[in-house]
């Protein structure tokens, strides 16, 4: 077909040799849409190329092979000419020469070497290199060595937004175009700024977009980053700050239309940061992350019966891989959007470690939280159909657009579970969190059944006030008979240590007994000024019962109780009361030596209603 | 089954003649023997004497006609939450000296480490052919709402099965509310409330209502007549218990790792075994496994469930790191598995023995064969060539072939 519009259209009007240029061919990466028949084309009018007397150029920054979408079949199989356009090498004299020709400088060495100071610190990159190469010759610089403070100016300026900003920006375009690749991408950026990351394994649509946005380039394998000016200014500041701009409106488009059944449709902000329920069965039969987030909404397009939605692709974790760093990153996503117009948020997430992550950003996100923020997991993948990950999302989309429970919650099975009391206690069932601690927000059956006795009524006047620190220092131990205290030792000598934690089997009972006694192990803690928290793995609503010595001596000893707390909230809240205290005693309004009382009120404080019972 | 008189008048004579059942009970502390001290301020708790003791619980007779106990207590009573694998020896002991001379035996103790103590005797006491149930109480005795005197009149009635006419259950188990469990299996699952306890990963092996009620294809069978009952006494207690929670430092984890005296790890990780992927985490214990040949035993801290290593990504690095799979174990049992099998085992074969079902603690047994290369031959081998007697091809449910180092 393109083979006979080629031959009896463009041969029969034009005479002689034709060239047949297409430029940029990476952009086919941002079609999400099949675009191989583009190449499949050219193939076929290369095969042709003789007898049409025409030649074919393609011009990218990714080789043809790499922009394929399916990987099963069809490489990029022409016996073409590859010809690879590097950057300047900084190790080839004659490069290095040739650059210094054009530079006036006392002697010859300086003129070499600051030539080669440009280009190491440019890693060759051309505009970079010729940008330098003006603004030296403009300031007459004489010695290699002042090449250095010209080279920071350049980075401090574009931080600022001035100068060649619209250089590094363009890297950043190039990421925010792709925001269901962002987080990877990112990942890959943050890794190689401290060592290759091999190219073996990655994925053809994340190498890729890598290679676009020019900030690596591939050596022996692997992906680095360019040059040194790229290092400092893709640092880690901005890479937290491009995953904070990470959004996409998702597109109805091409999805069958659903009636609104009343009112208006309401928005709701999806955010996804990993887990079973965003998992997608590739064609080859793997398991894996979704490459396109919209994925929920083409597997699910009756979501769109609920609300409209924009989608957030924040992070593809694991959540075995949650750290208190992706709490705060996702309490910080949902702050930047609380007047954007959404009834709600949800935050979907994996089940091992939802409970830490949703019990963190109620504490983050505090109690001036006037919306639903709703964290939905599930045990099984979206393609089992008999499953758990459509209708909890579902489920979930729902309660993101009441406007009757303004809080932090989990959606799990048929319950609306707070946050700060969601535990986990099953890895098979559907229903596979539970409250003990605290009866269900809601019900979801015929109608989702609001529990108000009990959901917390904001008051109007407070804002969000986002506190996002969690401390990275926290040691927690379950107990258990046989533990060896000297087993701990080694923990009170790690200098930045912040706080432990003891996971009691009772109600804060702990060995007093001989050499398997805790109590000095606490109080050789608290005298190195190190708070110890007693929690327990059994929490229930009565004040812990001090009639025991074992329950009494551990408090005696100096450690906070906190064991009427669900173990996850508890652990996520003294991280996170940990450095709100330390900025006090810093900033002079708590003294040292309140240090422990303070942290032990705090954590008799209710908050977001992590204490106490009904 | 108790044996019956041939005599036609046999129903009558056992209506008027029970059977005679001698259980033994050891009441080594916790609530179920504690009284308020009325006479010091907000009335704590102390502990009853033995006179006291027997006063209050319930006669035997009563409960199970024929049954004489015979009761002890410890002298130095133990809280449970103090209690410790030295403790696991005494009561261990205790039951050894007394074995011969009675049917059934009850342990009595704190509800905090029940589970634990019931897990070690179970792997302690090889060759059982009676009945040890571990009970204790939410109230104590003289408490009127107490359920000291339920739990203790079930566990009667199930060690005294002779009088009684229950089957025999040659196992340690927990006897606790409604509900007969499985030592070795049971789990603590609430601080207070009156069911306490379960076997989340296997089903009961009685219920306990208007009647109580043995699920006798529950019950494992008692060993072979001839092999006497074993005590293995020899604990090692250098075992590391620790759970994963999200923030937890590699370089924390390093630290305690890396002391000579933890020589055993129950890693108690995520969901169905997962763990962080971070290299530094994986480098933490792979060295200790390699250098010091330390034994890594990775379960799931969820309540209910099984670790699955090599289903997700999570997991595989811990496999790869030389980390032994715990199945659906409990952290009680794995972590007494551990002491025992480190006590009385060595080398690779402590690995070998913890991945095989010992006493109904877990559900599948697991055999790792290593194939290596010669390089002079280049046949592979196998590290282990028959593992275990209780390796039976025929019983296979599942291989899982691994390979790593393939180069193409």
């Amino acid at each position: 077909m393109i083979v006979t519009f080629f031959a009896e259209f463009f041969r029969t009007r034009l005479k002689g040799p034709i060239v047949v240029a297409f430029d940029e061919i990476d952009v086919v990466q941002l079609y999400h849409y099949y675009t191989d028949n583009f190449f499949e084309a050219v193939r076929a009018l290369a095969a042709q190329r003789d007898a049409l007397d025409m030649s074919f150029v393609l011009i990218g920054l990714n080789h043809p092979k790499d922009l394929f979408k399916t990987t099963s079949s069809g490489a990029f199989n022409i016996s073409g000419l590859h010809i690879a356009l590097d950057d300047f090498d900084a190790e080839d004299a004659a490069t290095v020469d040739a650059w210094a020709q054009g530079y006036s400088a006392e002697n010859d060495a300086d003129r070499l070497a600051i030539a080669k100071t440009i280009l190491i610190a440019t890693g060759g990159q051309p505009f970079l290199t010729s940008w330098i190469f003006d603004k030296a010759r403009k300031n007459a610089i004489q010695k290699p060595n002042l090449i250095a403070p010209l080279v920071e100016e350049l980075i401090e300026d574009a931080k600022n937004g001035e100068g060649i900003a619209a250089h590094f920006q363009s890297a950043r375009d190039i990421i925010l175009e792709r925001p269901n690749l962002t987080f990877r991408i990112m990942e890959i950026v943050e890794n190689a700024r401290e060592k290759p990351v091999p190219v073996a394994n990655m994925r053809g649509d994340v190498r890729a977009a890598l290679v676009s946005t020019g900030v690596v380039r591939e050596r022996n394998r692997a992906f680095v980053v360019k040059s040194p000016i790229y290092r400092s200014f893709f640092d880690s500041e901005w890479i937290l700050d491009l995953k904070k701009s990470i959004g996409m409106a998702v597109s109805t488009e091409g999805l069958p239309f659903f009636e609104i059944t009343r009112g208006p449709k309401k928005q709701v902000c999806i955010i996804n940061t990993g887990g079973m329920i965003s998992m997608e069965l590739r064609p080859d039969g793997i398991i894996d992350a979704p490459h396109d987030l919209t994925v929920f909404f083409r597997k699910f397009p009756d979501l769109f019966a609920i609300a409209d939605f924009d989608a957030v692709p924040l992070m593809f974790k694991d959540s075995s891989n949650m750290n208190p760093d992706d709490w705060s990153l996702i309490a910080e996503a949902i702050y930047q959007r609380r007047d954007d117009g959404y009834s709600g948020f949800v935050v979907v997430h994996g089940t091992d470690t939802l409970p830490h992550t949703a019990s963190a950003v109620a504490y983050a996100l505090g109690d001036g939280l006037n919306f639903p923020v709703v964290f939905v997991g599930s045990q099984t993948a979206p393609h089992v159909i008999h499953g758990d990950a459509r209708i909890n999302l579902m489920r979930a989309c729902t309660v993101a657009t009441l406007e009757n429970i303004p809080e932090v919650v989990a959606v799990v099975g048929d319950h609306i579970h707070r946050a700060v009391r969601v535990q986990k206690k099953d890895d098979y069932r559907f229903e596979g969190m539970h409250s003990p601690t605290f009866e269900p927000l809601g019900i979801i059956a015929d109608n989702i059944e609001i529990n108000k006795s009990v959901v917390r009524q904001p008051d109007k006047l407070l804002e969000i006030d986002l506190r996002k620190e969690f401390s990275h220092n926290v040691f927690k131990v379950g107990l258990y008979p046989g533990l060896d205290p000297q087993f701990l030792k080694p923990i009170l000598e790690i200098t930045e240590l912040e706080g432990v934690i003891i996971e009691t089997l009772g109600i804060g009972n702990v060995p007093v007994e001989g050499k398997w006694s805790l109590i000095p192990f606490i109080e050789e803690a608290i005298s190195a000024n190190i708070p110890v928290l007693l929690a327990s793995q059994f929490p229930i609503q009565t004040e812990m019962t001090a009639k025991y010595e074992p329950a009494s001596a551990p408090l005696a000893a100096g450690a906070i109780g906190a064991v009427n707390m669900a173990p996850p909230a508890a652990v996520t809240k003294f991280m996170w009361v940990l450095p709100q205290i330390k900025e006090r005693i810093k900033s002079g309004k708590i003294r040292d030596d309140r240090k422990r009382d303070e942290i032990a009120k705090w954590m008799d404080l209710d908050f977001v209603g992590e204490v106490g019972s009904h | 089954m108790p044996k019956k008189s041939t005599s036609e008048n046999n129903e009558v004579i056992n209506k008027e003649v029970p059977i005679v059942t001698k259980v033994y009970v050891l009441y080594t502390g916790g609530t179920f023997g504690m009284k308020p001290d009325l006479s010091k301020p907000g009335h704590p708790f102390s502990t009853m004497e033995l006179d006291e003791l027997r006063r209050n619980i319930p006669e035997a007779d009563k409960v199970a006609p024929g049954a004489k106990v015979k009761l002890e207590r410890f002298d130095r009573l133990l809280d449970s939450s103090s209690m410790t694998p030295n403790d696991w020896v005494n009561i261990a002991r205790k039951i050894e000296k007394n074995y011969e001379n009675y049917d059934g035996f009850i342990v009595i103790q704190g509800t905090d480490t029940l589970a634990y103590t019931a897990s070690a005797l179970s792997f302690m006491l090889e060759n059982l052919s009676k009945p040890i149930i571990i009970t204790g109480s939410q109230l104590p005795l003289p408490n009127p709402r107490t359920d000291a005197k339920l739990n203790y009149g079930h566990a009667l009635m199930i060690a005294a099965y002779k009088a009684t006419d229950l089957p025999r259950i040659p196992e340690v188990i927990v006897v606790f509310a409604d509900k007969v469990l499985r030592g070795c299996r049971t789990r603590k699952m609430s601080a207070s409330s009156w069911t306490g306890f379960d076997t989340p990963n296997c089903p009961p092996l009685g219920e306990i209502g208007e009647h109580v009620r043995i699920f006798e294809n529950q019950i494992r069978p008692a060993p072979a007549t001839g092999l006497d009952m074993q005590v293995n006494s020899a604990l090692d207690p250098d075992v590391l218990d620790i759970s994963l929670y999200p923030g937890l430092r590699p370089e924390h984890l390093e630290a305690i790792l890396s002391l000579d005296s933890v020589k055993g790890v129950i890693l108690r990780s995520y969901g169905t075994g997962n763990a962080p992927e971070d290299p530094k985490f994986l480098d933490a214990l792979k060295t200790e496994i390699e250098k010091d040949n330390k034994v890594v035993v990775n379960i799931t801290q969820c309540p209910q469930g099984s670790v699955e290593m090599g289903l997700y990504a999570a997991s595989v690095g811990l496999m790869d790191n030389g980390v032994i799979s715990g199945l659906d174990m409990t952290p009680e049992a794995a972590l007494t598995k551990l002491m025992v099998t480190m006590g009385s085992r060595i080398g690779d074969q402590v690995k070998l023995q913890m991945q095989i079902n010992q006493r109904g603690e877990q559900s599948q047994n697991l055999f790792d064969f290593n194939l290596k290369t010669t390089g002079m031959t280049g046949k592979p081998f196998s590290d282990f060539i028959v593992p275990d007697r209780r390796f039976d091809p025929a019983a296979l449910s599942a291989a899982v072939l691994r390979m790593k180092n393939v180069k193409f």
